[in-house]
């Protein structure tokens, strides 16, 4: 980078060079055409022929004046300065100017840049036609800092200005740097052969300058040399600010993307992770959760959609629950699973009926809030042990429970589920009546009857209020068969009747009690009184489905 | 044609004054430049010996015309004592000078036409150079001799002087443009009877300076007439 500024820096030196010198002689023709133009007055071709010195150094001093000249000298024909306004008092003075005076004469004028007196000037030189040559009429304009401060504006490079006459001590003549980066130059440029090097490096401590040599005047071996530089920081400055305003930008763009990074975590990202905390929430069965994202773009709706979902949920396993506690759980789910409808299917129950013996007797003068409370006992008992054994309560008819296998679900083994069900009321029945008979109750009795048949199963009642429920004459016939364990002769708490026992493993200890007619069949069934159970009871019955 | 008709009159009276006096010989002057080449408006002049012979035939006169802003002609010789009239033919003014030492005058702008103070004596010998305030490219010399013998080259280089009496003569050469290096050519001149001599002068021709002429504007300057 620096070295390609310097190439541009020696380029554009180059240039400003050459623009340097064409100003310098455009500069030169146009002081030319001035001082022709003041040679051409008739009172001062007068005045001269009048050789009243006084009278042309006035005149040469009004000339100076008209055209902002530094210096006008009149010079006769035999090269003898007749008037001098740097040097009014002197008349016939030699003239210090040789060169471009033989210039003068050779080419009908001259231009030339001199030094006089220590300093530097732009000089014309022209005939005072009258109309032959009478005189020579030399202008002067000087060099200096001021001039190439304004040369400055147009090259866009630092000038200075060289005597480094061998003759004489080197010196600047003018220039546009500062005082310190002038004498550095001044040491730099007396250390090379400026006839061999046009270009160099300039280090003055502050500022680093790449330096071009361009000669002004090339008569005696360069004893005025122009120099032209360029300071490579203000070259850089332009590429310093570029990078930079990259920097900034890159820094700007860098915090816009965390910005917006940010911004996408809080509008995306976040939401989304805690829609995804919502829905493990919900997996895990907390229905009452609720995600809150407070947006009202997609994710804001996919938010509302999953708190709509969520109170469903709610709501449904409110049903479910309250369902649950209404009809057996197996049920409810059974209902909530599909649409309600009424109307059943056939399908093979084991139905079992249960019931407190002489319950009147035992409630009799006792307080309703006492037999509630005795009933809540019995059926909490009695259900659990139901529904461990996978089966559903039907219904309860004041101390009676009617409960179901194999509806709405089915197992295999809804027979044998019933079966161990009625072992396991009636043996819970000793540990029950100690709590009664601490109540003041008298220790209860159960019977329990149990038959297997085809029935409609399914949702009765009315569209508003339905039941799931059972109806066929197998319910009816383990209605009775429950009556029947009152028979004094059989001497069962259970009956079941043949057909559940075919459909049960047969594991059981059971007494035949013969046929009994029941009322509304027109066959009559084999009963058996049930015991007890051969094998202890099989771990896979005691699961709730 | 007014140009013709004053070249013509000059012409005449030139003539006449030769024809007054009709004896003597010729000298017959060549003058070319240092390539050889035949040298224009250069002035011989023959003084002779005694100065009684220098005497001029009174009144003596000479034209110099303003033409198309240019002097008619360009080098003028008089004898010293001659009154030159510088008639303006242009149409508009001029302003004639000379700061020669010879003949100090200035014509201030005059406009063209009779009645005009633009009579100049020119009594003593040496160069005058003139000039025209208004255009300054415009530059004719008259040449003061302090002799009747002189003669103009032509453009062919020769300059011949009629009439001269017998006796011994001095011919010189000058030339506005003659360098340092032919300055103070003298040739003696020997007159028996009628015998012509001829004469070679060689001049060092040196760059005038002289400035840009103005325009010329309707083919010729018919502008300005």
């Amino acid at each position: 980078m620096i070295d390609n500024a310097k190439t541009q820096i020696y380029e554009n030196l180059t240039v400003g060079g050459r623009v340097f010198i064409e100003l310098m002689n455009s500069r030169a023709r146009q002081l030319a055409q001035m001082t022709h133009l003041l040679s051409m007055d008739f009172a001062f071709k007068n005045a001269v022929t009048t050789s009243d010195h006084e009278t042309i150094l006035s005149v040469l001093e009004n000339l100076k004046i008209r055209i902002n000249a530094h210096m006008v000298m009149l010079i006769s024909l035999e090269h003898s300065v007749l008037a001098n306004t740097m040097h009014p008092e002197i008349v016939n003075d030699t003239v210090r100017i040789p060169e471009a005076l033989a210039e003068a004469e050779a080419n009908g004028e001259a231009s030339a840049i001199v030094t006089i007196d220590g300093k530097i000037y732009q000089i014309t030189i022209v005939p005072l036609l009258a109309p032959d040559p009478v005189a020579w009429l030399c202008t002067g304009f000087i060099i200096d800092d001021d001039l190439l401060l304004e040369l400055k504006k147009l090259i866009l490079a630092h000038v200075t200005i060289l005597n480094i006459k061998r003759t004489e001590p080197q010196s600047i003549i003018a220039s546009t740097l500062s005082k310190q980066a002038a004498q550095t130059l001044l040491k730099a440029i007396s250390k090379i052969n400026i006839e061999a090097v046009d270009t160099l490096e300039v280090n003055d401590g502050n500022e680093k300058y790449v330096t071009a040599i361009a000669a002004l005047q090339k008569t005696k071996g360069y004893s005025i040399v122009t120099v032209l530089q360029r300071s490579l920081n203000e070259v850089l400055k332009p590429y310093y600010r570029l990078r930079k305003i990259l920097y900034v930008f890159f820094v700007l763009t860098l915090l816009l993307s965390i910005l917006v990074s940010l911004r996408i975590a809080r509008t995306v990202t976040r939401p989304v992770s805690t829609l995804v905390d919502g829905v493990r929430e919900i997996a895990r069965g907390i229905y009452s959760h609720r995600v809150q994202i407070g947006h009202k773009d997609e994710i804001g709706e996919l938010a509302e959609a999953f708190n709509v979902m969520s109170t469903g949920l709610e709501e449904k396993e409110l049903v479910a629950d309250l369902l649950g506690k209404v009809v057996s759980a197996p049920v409810a789910h059974e209902l909530l699973k599909k649409a309600v409808e009424l109307g059943g299917e056939e399908r093979e129950v084991t139905i079992l009926f249960s019931d407190i013996r002489n319950f009147t007797t035992i409630s009799e003068n006792r307080p309703p809030k006492q037999i509630l409370t005795l009933l809540n006992i019995y059926i909490t008992e009695m259900s659990a042990i139901i529904e461990r054994y996978g089966g559903v309560i039907d219904k309860y008819i004041g101390d009676a429970i009617m409960a179901l296998y194999g509806a709405p679900i089915s197992n295999p083994d809804d027979a044998d589920r019933a079966l161990n069900s009625a072992l396991e009321m009636v043996g819970a029945l000793s540990g029950l009546n100690r709590e009664i008979e601490q109540m003041g109750f008298a220790p209860i009795d159960i019977g329990i009857g149990i038959n297997t048949d085809i029935v409609l199963a399914g949702n009765m009642g009315s569209k508003s209020r339905l039941n799931y429920t059972v109806i066929g004459d197998g319910v009816n016939v383990a209605s009775r068969l429950e009556t029947l364990t009152k028979t004094e002769g059989f001497k069962s708490k259970i009956i079941v009747s043949s057909a559940t026992l075919d459909k049960s493993s047969g594991d059981y200890l059971t007494r035949s009690l013969g046929s009994v007619a029941i009322k509304g069949k027109s066959e009559k069934i084999t009963i058996y009184a049930l015991d007890g159970r051969k094998s202890p009871v099989h771990k896979d019955l005691s699961v709730v489905v | 044609m007014k140009r013709n008709i004053f070249f013509i009159m000059f012409i005449v009276i030139t003539m006449s004054a030769s024809a007054t006096c009709c004896y003597g010989a010729s000298l017959k002057a060549f003058v070319a430049g240092e390539d050889g080449k035949p040298v224009e408006y250069a002035v011989v002049t023959v003084t002779p010996a005694s100065s009684s012979m220098r005497d001029s035939k009174a009144p003596l006169q000479a034209v110099v015309d303003q033409v198309d802003k240019e002097f008619i002609d360009y080098v003028t010789a008089v004898q010293a004592g001659t009154t030159v009239t510088f008639p303006n033919n242009d149409k508009i003014r001029h302003h004639v000078y000379s700061f020669s030492s010879a003949k100090n005058f200035e014509i201030p702008l005059y406009p063209p036409g009779a009645n005009t103070k633009n009579k100049i004596l020119f009594d003593k010998p040496g160069v005058v150079v003139i000039g025209c305030n208004i255009h300054d490219w415009m530059k004719a010399y008259v040449y003061v001799v302090d002799t009747p013998y002189f003669a103009r080259s032509d453009s062919h280089g020769k300059a011949v002087i009629n009439n001269l009496p017998e006796g011994q003569y001095e011919a010189v050469v000058w030339h506005p443009a003659m360098g340092p290096k032919s300055q103070g050519q003298k040739v003696k001149v020997s007159v028996t009877g009628s015998n012509d001599s001829d004469v070679k002068f060689t001049v060092q021709l040196t760059q005038q300076w002289r400035s840009r002429r103005g325009p010329l504007l309707e083919g010729g300057g018919g502008l300005y007439r």
